[in-house]
């Protein structure tokens, strides 16, 4: 049943795009430069001088935003992109193959969990300079194991079922029965699990660069404006938009995931 | 029904509130950032053991509030006409574990102090030739006079411990007035009175508990709660949120710590007087008061705070002002007017990575290209402090009773001199300053400071405000030129 | 049996030991050495020497570790270099802490995720629903320390109904509970939703109900087992997380944990400290992923585990 577009799906569109939107808009335009540091006039409200205010350094924090979405969605996108094709890789393999490919794999899935993911910051930051790479590397990284253990899950789930049986029954190649079966099964859990890791990515990306190991000021990342702001909530509450950003552009991707889950009649409505 | 059901909720609600306040017995909290490292006085080197040392060690002498020294376990002492020998005399003291301080103990504690293969600041006391016990006092011998060996008998290292003392670094054995009841590791430390102290006065406050807390916000949080009652050093980013409470009491006193821009002199081009002239004339320090320091602080043109009011050299304003354009000529005229340096800061201390931001967009305004590189504490302290690998950087220096301490970290031969600035001058200057005492002693150091303002072996910014928070009604706060927290000072 | 039993625990023991190489090699190579941490900036070159000499640091990597690791198995985990305690009571300390606190939080939020799951996916038009879905989106976007300091704020601060922080109790326990169920309930409710919606529109369970067989609860019961297979193996991902510490919450509440002291450990370059955690870390998620595992095959017979 064909019904158009829905009203979740349309709002992720739009938040989403409002998002992508402004950060393009930050290739071009931003009102003020924003690493111009005005001391005298830090902690400004949001005024037709500044749309949403100054932060601590009297930088002007709408020129930052629009700036700080790149970093940020780079990060969210890209580095949960990263991780969830190597993690989704991986736990094919080892669900369809099972055996020792499962064991092995699954130990290396272990050992990326119990590995403290600051050890593993640090050790990026020694080889690379601190920045972006040793974020992206990071956090995809630290995504694997659940993509991983989700799909491994899944697929031994369904690789009992009895018409994938009766495919390889037929003959049929491996990688077919994955792609046309299996990975449509996994298709839901695995963007519900794409839309958390954005999320959480994000905020990572605050906390390794608030520790030395992520992106260098004077680039502003969203993440990064958040943390910094945390001394100023009473102070300053609209030292606190980054993360209204971060909320939009998550809630966004949220949306248009739930749309593609949801988007067929939901059977048991009837009911 | 409702009615007592509220009256329920009010009876336990002030049950809570009664006991956080801690109405029943005189307990006092103290939030800190960070753990101590040991307690043996000759193996602890972070800040945070020392503060919290002050109430359970003595030595012969201690620290006051005003930077002096006055006898704590010695009563009096006397010095030979030479200055090389030092007598002292003990007073009747006993040790936590209620045995006599004995002038053997004493003779062992310092031997151990000066004792390179167990003491890591032995180097401090190699003034030192002897250490003897003789008719009821200790002689200490000196090898030549010196004027900073008063002071070094203050510190942590120098504490009087029991010769027969087992384990110290979990277990001390002190003379304070308080001991170690109890130390868990990333959550809190409670120390008690000790009844005999030799002094026969009783502090107010039977137990203190100092409470693990590393977020800033948490640790307002929790005084506003009741469950801190003071916090020795808040951080200046989030004084606004106490300033206004009538609960609580802020008190703003000089921290006695020189922030300094660190430039590496061996380094080409900043071995160029000119470049170092004129990375100090770009820097706006009013600027970075108000921007990091929220207006608070004290600009500082000198390796000296003015809170060493004896020594400190307050003539030096205008050897590095501000001024954007005679830096543009000085880089020109040393052909460095495409600059690019590298600047590093330590990512656990806030304070420096703001100050080094607004510096950084500073020299950009001067044209130089400024690349900033946090790092974490031990990469810093490698790079920079052990390998001297780096441009620029930003840091603290810990203050010091007596001036020797801070500047001889700036001779050539110093092996903590990581800015690697070398000066024969300046060299013969604090090798006299040692020997000298009274008024010539000040006129060395004066002039020694005047040569850091000129050759600029780092550019020096500010002292920053030290913000003691409390809760209303807790008095006696004594602020020290050092590290410490005096608790026994304290009461309610 | 037993040969499952020995094959299982030789594994296990082998990715604990590359676990743990791997560690000692990364501490290695970072910069900053132990000895230098722990002098600051007052030592001397011949105090760094003899600290380092103590520290053995001047042996052969080799030979250190595997001094340290036949220690380990004997059960002398040595003293930490940071607090010049015995590294297995600063362990014994933080683990049940991190493990009560991970239990009551994942907890929590399975109790709140599987119900409010399961009416999103049965009736997404109700009004229950459509509130449900919009908490679960705007708590994804709330950062962690935020909450907590909110929390702290309205119950110790205003309400004084609950103790600031630092207290191991339940009661104390309460604050850091909430805060890190809140957000791992919404992204557990929405799996519980999405695997019970992607059940309900098999093509097979669409036949099955077209050709007008057994109605609800058959595939009441199949959504909700293929909900639940999903949200459980989330859950565990989740747990195992909150054991190998949460930095956040444990400083904002001031809880000695396994994250403060692994974090602390690693910027001390504390060996000692950070392998033993390190070890306990992995030997635990191992097991776990084998009780977990098991537990996955009574959920659902067709992953009976091989």
């Amino acid at each position: 049943m064909n019904r158009g577009p829905t009203a979740t799906r349309i709002w992720g569109v739009v938040l989403v795009g409002c998002v992508f939107a402004l950060t393009i808009l930050g290739y071009f335009y931003t009102p003020y430069e924003p690493h111009e540091v005005r001391v005298l006039e830090r902690f400004q409200p949001p005024s037709g001088e500044h749309l949403l205010g100054t932060d601590h350094f009297g930088r002007d924090i709408f020129s930052r935003i629009l700036v700080g979405g790149r970093i940020s969605l780079l990060i969210g996108i890209g580095a949960v992109f990263l991780g969830s094709v190597l993690g989704t890789t991986l736990g094919l393999v080892a669900g369809y193959r099972g055996g020792a490919w499962e064991e092995g794999i699954m130990r290396i899935s272990t050992s990326i969990q119990a590995f403290p993911s600051i050890l593993l910051a640090l050790l990026f930051a020694t080889i690379w300079e601190p920045g972006i790479q040793v974020v992206l590397w990071s956090v995809s990284i630290g995504n694997i194991p659940n993509f991983l253990r989700l799909t491994r899950n899944q697929v031994l789930s369904i690789k009992k079922r009895p018409y994938i049986e009766a495919a390889r029954a037929l003959g049929a190649r491996d990688w077919r029965i994955m792609l046309r079966h299996i990975i449509p099964n996994l298709r839901d859990a695995l963007l519900v699990q794409f839309t958390v890791s954005l999320a959480g990515a994000i905020l990572v990306e605050a906390s390794l660069s608030y520790l030395g190991v992520g992106i260098q000021p004077p680039t502003p990342s969203w993440g990064r404006m958040l943390r910094e702001a945390q001394n100023y909530t009473s102070l300053a509450p609209w030292t606190l938009f980054p993360g209204l950003f971060i909320a939009v552009t998550v809630i966004g991707f949220n949306l248009l995931g739930d749309s593609w889950i949801f988007r067929r009649d939901d059977v048991l409505k009837r009911e | 029904m409702y009615k007592s059901a509220s009256f329920a909720v009010l009876i336990v609600a002030t049950i809570i509130l009664v006991g956080s306040g801690g109405v029943f017995g005189q307990v006092l909290n103290i939030a800190i950032p960070q753990d101590p490292d040991s307690f043996d006085p000759v193996k602890t080197v972070a800040a945070a053991t020392g503060e919290i040392a002050f109430n359970i060690y003595e030595g012969l002498v201690k620290a006051t509030p005003l930077g002096e020294v006055e006898g704590a376990l010695a009563s009096h002492w006397t010095v030979d006409e030479t200055g090389t020998i030092y007598t002292f005399y003990l007073r009747d003291a006993l040790f936590h574990d209620g045995t006599k301080v004995q002038e053997e103990d004493v003779a062992f504690s310092l031997n151990r102090a000066r004792d390179p293969e167990v003491a890591v600041r032995a180097s401090e006391l190699d003034m030192i030739e002897d250490v003897n016990v003789v008719d009821e006092g200790i002689e200490i011998r000196l090898s030549e006079p010196n004027g900073a060996f008063i002071y070094s008998l203050s510190e942590v290292y120098a504490s009087i411990v029991p010769a027969h003392a087992g384990d110290l670094s979990r277990k001390p054995v002190g003379t304070g007035p308080y001991y170690l009841d109890e130390w868990t590791p990333n959550q809190q430390l409670a120390l008690r009175r000790f009844d005999h102290h030799w002094s026969g006065e009783t502090p107010y406050f039977e137990e203190a508990n100092f409470l693990l807390i590393p977020d800033e916000n948490s640790m307002v949080l929790n005084l506003k709660a009741g469950r801190v009652d003071l916090i020795p050093r808040l951080e200046v980013g989030v004084l606004h949120q106490v300033e206004r409470d009538p609960d609580i009491e802020v008190l703003s006193v000089p921290m006695n710590l020189v922030q300094v821009f660190s430039i590496n002199n061996a380094r080409a081009p900043f071995d160029d007087l000119r470049v170092r002239k004129a990375l100090a004339l770009g820097v706006n320090r009013p600027e970075i008061l108000i921007g990091a320091a929220w207006g608070l602080g004290t600009m500082l043109d000198s390796a000296l705070s003015p809170a060493m009011a004896g020594f400190y050299n307050d003539s030096l304003a205008e050897v590095n002002p501000y001024d954007p354009a005679k830096a543009k000529e000085l880089l020109k005229d040393a052909g460095q007017e495409n600059l690019k340096l590298t600047l590093t800061l330590p990512a656990n201390y806030p304070l420096h990575v703001q100050t080094g931001e607004l510096v950084a967009e500073q020299w950009k305004a001067l044209g130089i290209e400024v690349d900033l590189q946090i790092v974490e504490w031990g990469t810093w302290l490698e790079r920079v402090y052990t390998q001297r690998d780096y441009d620029v950087s930003v840091i603290g220096l810990a203050g010091r009773l007596d001036p020797h301490a801070i500047l001889v970290r700036y001779t050539t031969d110093s092996s903590r001199n990581f800015f690697n600035f070398s000066n024969e001058r300046y060299d013969a200057l604090i090798d006299l300053g040692i020997k000298t005492v009274g008024r010539e002693r000040r006129e060395v150091y004066l002039e020694a400071q005047a040569i850091l303002a000129e050759e600029l072996p780092g550019i020096f910014i500010m002292d920053p405000p030290q913000l003691a928070a409390m809760k209303k009604g807790i008095q006696g706060f004594k602020n020290y030129p050092t590290y410490v927290v005096d608790v026994a000072s304290l009461y309610r | 049996m037993k040969k499952y039993l020995v094959q299982k625990t030789g594994g296990f023991l082998l990715t604990a030991i590359v676990v743990s190489i791997v560690t000692f090699l990364v501490l290695q190579v970072l910069p900053g050495d132990p000895a230098r941490l722990m002098l600051g900036t007052e030592a001397t070159p011949e105090v760094y020497a003899r600290v380092r000499h103590e520290l053995a640091l001047d042996q052969p990597p080799l030979g250190r570790y595997l001094n340290w690791f036949w220690g380990f198995l004997r059960g002398e985990w040595g003293n930490s270099w940071r607090y010049s305690m015995p590294v297995r009571g600063l362990a014994l300390q933080a683990f049940p802490l991190s493990f009560s606190l991970g239990l009551s939080a994942v907890g929590l939020s399975l109790l709140v995720a599987i119900p409010s799951g399961i009416s999103m996916a049965i009736k997404p038009a109700s009004l229950l629903a459509r509130a449900l879905s919009v908490a679960t989106q705007v708590s994804f976007g709330l950062p962690q320390f935020w909450v907590g300091l909110l929390l702290i704020q309205v119950f110790a601060v205003e309400l004084r109904l609950l103790p600031a922080g630092g207290n191991a109790s339940p009661l104390g326990l309460l604050l850091p509970t909430l805060t890190l169920a809140l957000p791992r309930s919404a992204i557990l409710g929405r799996f519980m939703r999405a695997g019970m919606s992607e059940a309900m529109q098999q093509d097979y369970v669409r036949t099955a109900r077209a050709k007008g067989l057994a109605g609800g609860v058959v595939i009441y019961k199949h959504a909700l087992r293929n909900g639940v297979l999903s949200v459980f193996t989330i859950a565990g991902l989740q747990f195992a997380q909150l054991l190998a510490g949460t930095i956040v919450i444990e400083q904002v509440f001031g809880l000695p944990g396994v994250g403060q002291l692994l974090l602390a450990g690693v910027f001390q370059r504390d060996l000692p400290l950070v392998q033993a955690l390190v070890m306990v870390i992995v030997l635990f998620i191992l097991l776990f992923d084998l009780l977990f595992d098991l537990g996955l095959g009574l959920l659902d017979p067709r992953i009976r585990y091989e």
